[in-house]
């Protein structure tokens, strides 16, 4: 029988992904990221991190 | 550098028609497929999000509240990130139920025109300051290009070239079930053009005015409070309240949700869009400081809303200018467009159908025409009243202030979606008031100050004021409060009023976990009598053409009367005229027309499917024990499904429920024909074939002969109760039958009694030649003797001899070729047989086979013994048995037959006085190919065969032996009695 390893997924590896995404953009983490001795792109970055994670995600559900 | 206001005019109508070419191309198939359904097409389709709002106004935005200008983009990046869990289902339920817009979506799960009707106000009195910030940004923008200030005739120019469009491309199918291809490439087209617009703009700023990156990094050092601008009102603004307001804004607004799941064309498209959106967004709004940054170093005279523009004037770009422009157009137009035609199809389902439909119905409208050209009207009428908005409102407000306003409004229907997906106790009447009561406080905290600060309204309600609190910022408080007593209210009414049972129905279907089978079947019994009944409502031409088009989606014939069929029939009926005017008037005239029986039982088979589509769908979303239950369940059925030997499971109202792969191999029938039928309306000979066994006590049938296409055909069926440990009353009364084709089995079975028949000849030759050989002698000498007879009374007893000679070559040869009859498969008709005859025979013929030995027949069966069977086959078997007894006999021996039979079974023995048989050789006897004689002198086939004819009749064969006493085969066969009835086949 299929013994996927996958059986986690991928619901709960999109709500971890989401608790990560609050905790980078809601949480007290964000006073630190966002301060102006930063470089102004650095909201980007954060920004792409988290589509290069969803992206990551989906292409691990797709895969067979 | 200035523009003409007709340079400008031509260029937004040179746009506008390539946006028609575009969307015309599309319609017409000239735009092949593979584009036209790419993810990336419809990723940039839902670009649509980006208005002028975020074209122009973001870098407005950004000057006054820095990165909050991000959160809008970041809140859409939160809700994809959402899309398996959040978008998806949605997606799922609109395309199942045939759900066009966010009321539809509400009215279908809270069963109420009111839901839907409060939801389509709500929503058009949210939007039009959006729709009028569209025409502003067109307008303003086209203000700083002449540097004029009227600007009124572009607006409606502009107003008016959309609503073309929308009507030609967005209200071309007669209801939105239909998708619009033309208008998806069309909004990507405008995506991209945006996306290349602003990117152009950033790098013109980026080496235009900073001269590089490392020339805008010696900027901001010598303007060190230009990032401090950016990052600090993170800290202190409305950062959290925009994330979710953008969050909600992703998917509910009216723009949004059509792109998203009205338009979607295939459902793997949105997992490519739930990263890629928010990829296009970044990109998007990548260059925005930038921008800002070199408005502020240009000192370009206009405000910071229009820096995207000012820019390229400034620096006397023409091309890019325009270029700009038209990308501010698009986003204008996109937004406008896509936002009318779903708040079209709101009113149309919502506030017109419910009024006038029956009146339509009645005067024998044409409804397809007129449901076209009321979407038609109402999206004129929609673009008209943003124009009119437009016109009324006061221009001092900021693009993002209007746009914001709609987010909120938007947001109220978070608690309703949430509780559609997740929560089943949600009840109508609390969606109803927590959405009332968010609306209003929406209203008296952002929209009556709108209209006040426009002179629209001389003084409303500061609610502020009336809460004794300071409002620093607007969004906040408004949101908090519109929000909080919405949910409240929501969850607070909902727990203390109860559901309807369609309610209850409609939320097991929203919420994916429920696997509750649908209960009743349809009183109508044929497809013509679902014409029939909506044809009394609907007018008879839309009727047919609504069934033959469900007929269509379901793969169905006009002649389908299975119940199941009909009930899904029902279904599919109902989600198509969703889809034509709305959830809520579907239900009615279909519950009204196409009545079911609710107290008819739903077929097991029928709760056996709709279990198996429910698990189908979800498997992605099982998890922990419930996955590996699943995978359990898949590989119990596949290994059904695989099984080399014909499935088919029946449940207790004699619906077929499995039929596997060798079932269908068997039958030439497809399982999707065959289950959910029951089993008398199977084609011949299943019905009788299955129908008959399940109804006998037997449990097995062995070798059934049947005809198929004129092909004869054996089977052996088994048949098994199915019971659950569990003792689940649902199963009680199912049976499983398992069919295995002998078929050629029984070809191969009788090329082998044809041989041994041919062997037994060989064996019988010799004897043959002997027996014929002297008759021939006697014929020869007569026929000498009667050339030197003169006298006529000898002539004649010789010619008499020769006569009885030939006579009984006649007989030797006559019994030959009875016993050698062709041996092919043929059906064995049952005949009553006389054993002693039968015996009587097949001694003639082994006699023939004992060239010079003496060996007695004893025959004691009684002449009157007489059974039911093949003749033929039976005296294989006695030519068999004397030929093994003759063997193993010497000269002068005896073989008896003895006769031992009761009322009811025959019973023979035939005893030879052979050596005997060893014990270990007695149980292997009648084992194809095992023989004790020498090689050459016996196949090991005969006894086998005798074993088999004898099964076959319903009979059985054993022996009994000692060594050095010879041994007895003892055959029991049931007896025939004249006066009873037997089956056909040998069984």
């Amino acid at each position: 029988m299929h013994h996927s390893k996958d059986n986690d997924k991928p619901i709960d590896k999109v709500i971890l992904l989401l608790l990560l995404a609050l905790f980078l953009l809601v949480s007290p983490f964000m006073a630190w990221w966002a301060n102006p001795s930063a470089p102004w792109y650095r909201p980007y970055l954060i920004w792409l991190f988290i589509i290069a994670l969803t992206w990551w995600l989906q292409h691990r559900t797709r895969r067979p | 550098m200035m523009f003409d206001w007709s340079i400008l005019f031509l260029v937004v109508v040179a746009y506008l028609s390539v946006l028609f070419f575009i969307a015309y191309a599309t319609e017409r198939g000239w735009v092949p497929e593979r584009i036209v359904r790419h993810p990336l097409v419809y990723t940039l389709s839902l670009g649509v999000f980006a208005t002028s709002w975020s074209f122009y106004g973001s870098v407005g935005f950004a000057q006054s509240q820095g990165y909050n200008f991000l959160t809008i983009y970041l809140g859409v990046t939160l809700a994809f990130i959402l899309s398996p869990i959040l978008l998806k289902p949605i997606l799922r339920l609109t395309r199942e139920y045939q759900l066009s817009s966010l009321a539809d979506l509400f009215a279908f799960r809270y069963h109420s025109q009111t839901a839907g009707v409060v939801v389509t106000l709500f929503m058009l009195l949210g939007t039009l300051p959006y729709i009028a910030l569209q025409i502003r940004a067109v307008s303003e923008s086209a203000q700083v290009l002449t540097q004029q200030q009227t600007s009124v005739p572009l607006a409606l120019a502009f107003c008016l070239t959309l609503i073309l469009f929308a009507v030609l491309f967005g209200a071309r199918h007669i209801s939105a079930r239909e998708k619009h291809e033309g208008l998806v490439v069309a909004i990507a087209f405008e995506s991209l053009i945006k996306l290349t617009a602003l990117l152009a703009v950033g790098l013109f700023a980026l080496f235009g005015v900073f001269a590089g990156p490392s020339g805008l990094e010696t900027w901001l050092q010598q303007h060190p409070q230009a990032i401090d601008a950016l990052y600090r009102p993170m800290q202190e603004g409305p950062w959290s309240t925009l994330l979710l307001l953008a969050f909600a804004a992703a998917f509910l607004l009216p723009r949004q949700f059509h792109m998203t799941f009205t338009e979607n064309m295939d459902e793997k498209a949105l997992a490519t869009a739930s990263w890629a959106f928010p990829l296009f967004l970044l990109l998007l709004n990548l260059f925005i400081p930038v921008i800002l940054w070199a408005g502020m170093e240009q000192n370009i005279a206009t405000s910071a809303d229009y820096y995207v523009l000012g820019l390229p004037l400034q620096a006397n770009a023409p091309w890019l200018t325009l270029w700009v422009f038209i990308g501010g157009v698009s986003a204008a137009s996109a937004m406008m467009i896509v936002t009318t035609l779903a708040l079209a199809a709101m009113c149309m389902n919502h506030l017109v159908i419910p009024i006038s439909l029956h009146r339509r119905f009645i005067t024998g409208t044409n409804i397809y025409r007129w449901l076209l050209w009321g979407r038609r009207t109402l999206i004129t009428i929609i673009i008209l009243a943003g124009y009119g908005f437009y016109l009324i409102l006061e221009h001092n407000q900021g693009l993002v202030q209007l746009g914001l306003i709609s987010f909120v409004a938007v947001a109220q229907f978070l608690p309703g979606i949430i509780g559609l997906l997740y929560w089943r106790r949600a009840t109508r009447s609390g969606f109803l008031v927590g959405l009332s009561a968010g609306a209003i406080i929406w209203a008296l905290t952002l929209l009556v100050p709108l209209l006040e600060r426009s002179g629209i309204l001389l003084s409303g309600i500061d609610l502020a004021q009336l809460l004794r609190t300071q409002v620093d910022d607007p969004w906040t408080f408004s949101t908090f409060w519109s929000l909080s007593v919405n949910a409240l209210l929501f969850f607070g009414v909902s727990l203390f009023t109860q559901r309807s049972n369609e309610e209850v129905e409609a939320a097991q279907a929203c919420c994916m976990d429920t696997f509750n089978p649908p209960i009743g079947i349809v009183q109508a019994k044929s497809v013509g009598q679902f014409s029939e009944l909506l044809s009394r409502i609907m007018g008879k031409d839309m009727a047919q053409q609504e069934v033959a088009l469900a007929l269509k989606d379901l793969g169905l014939n006009e002649d389908e009367t299975r119940t199941t069929e009909l009930r899904h029939l029902r279904e599919r009926l109902e989600r198509n005229l969703s889809g034509l005017i709305g959830p809520v008037l579907a239900h009615m005239i279909i519950d009204e027309r196409l009545q079911l029986d609710p107290l008819a039982q739903v077929a097991f088979a029928d709760s056996m499917r709709f279990v198996e589509g429910r698990l189908e769908v979800s498997q992605t979303e099982l998890k922990g024990v419930a996955a590996e239950l699943d995978a359990l369940r898949r590989y119990h059925r596949q290994v059904l499904h695989d099984l080399p030997m014909g499935v088919c499971s029946i449940g207790p109202d004699q619906v077929i429920i499995n039929w596997n792969v060798a079932m269908r191999l068997i039958s030439k029938l497809e399982g999707r024909e065959v289950v959910g039928k029951k089993i008398d309306q199977l084609p011949d000979p299943w019905s009788g074939l299955l129908g008959s066994f399940l109804r006998t006590r037997d449990r097995h049938l062995h070798k059934v002969h049947t005809s198929i296409d004129g092909r004869s055909r054996w089977f052996n069926l088994h048949k098994a109760a199915i019971d659950t440990p569990t003792g689940s009353a649902i199963y009680t009364g199912s049976n499983v039958i398992l069919l295995e084709d002998l078929t050629d089995l029984q070809t191969l079975e009788a090329e082998l009694a044809h041989s041994e028949r041919l062997a037994s000849i060989g064996r019988l030759a010799a004897g043959v030649a002997h027996e014929i050989g002297n008759p021939v002698t006697n014929i020869a000498c007569l026929a000498q003797e009667l050339g030197y007879v003169d006298d006529e009374a000898e002539v004649k007893n010789g010619l008499a001899q020769i006569l009885e000679q030939t006579r009984r070559i006649s007989n030797i040869v006559q019994s030959l070729v009875k016993f050698s009859h062709s041996g092919v498969v043929e059906e064995h008709t049952p005949n009553p047989v006389n054993i002693r005859e039968c015996i009587e025979e097949a001694t003639q013929l082994i006699r023939l086979g004992q060239e010079g030995k003496q060996v007695n027949f004893i025959n004691d069966c009684p002449a009157e013994l007489m059974i039911m069977g093949d003749k033929q086959r039976l005296l294989q078997v006695f030519v068999n048995l004397f030929s093994n007894a003759c063997d193993v006999s010497r000269s002068g021996d005896a073989i008896h037959i003895h006769d031992n039979s009761d009322d009811r079974k025959l019973r023979l023995r035939i005893c030879d006085q052979g050596p005997g048989i060893a014990i270990e050789h007695q149980e292997r006897i009648f084992e194809p190919f095992f023989t004790t004689k020498q090689p050459g002198q016996g196949t090991g086939l005969g006894l086998a065969m005798a074993y088999n004819i004898l099964q076959e009749h319903g009979g059985s064969i054993r022996v009994t032996s000692e060594l050095g006493y010879g041994s007895c085969f003892i055959l029991v066969l049931p007896k025939h009695h004249p006066h009873t009835i037997h089956i056909e086949t040998l069984s």
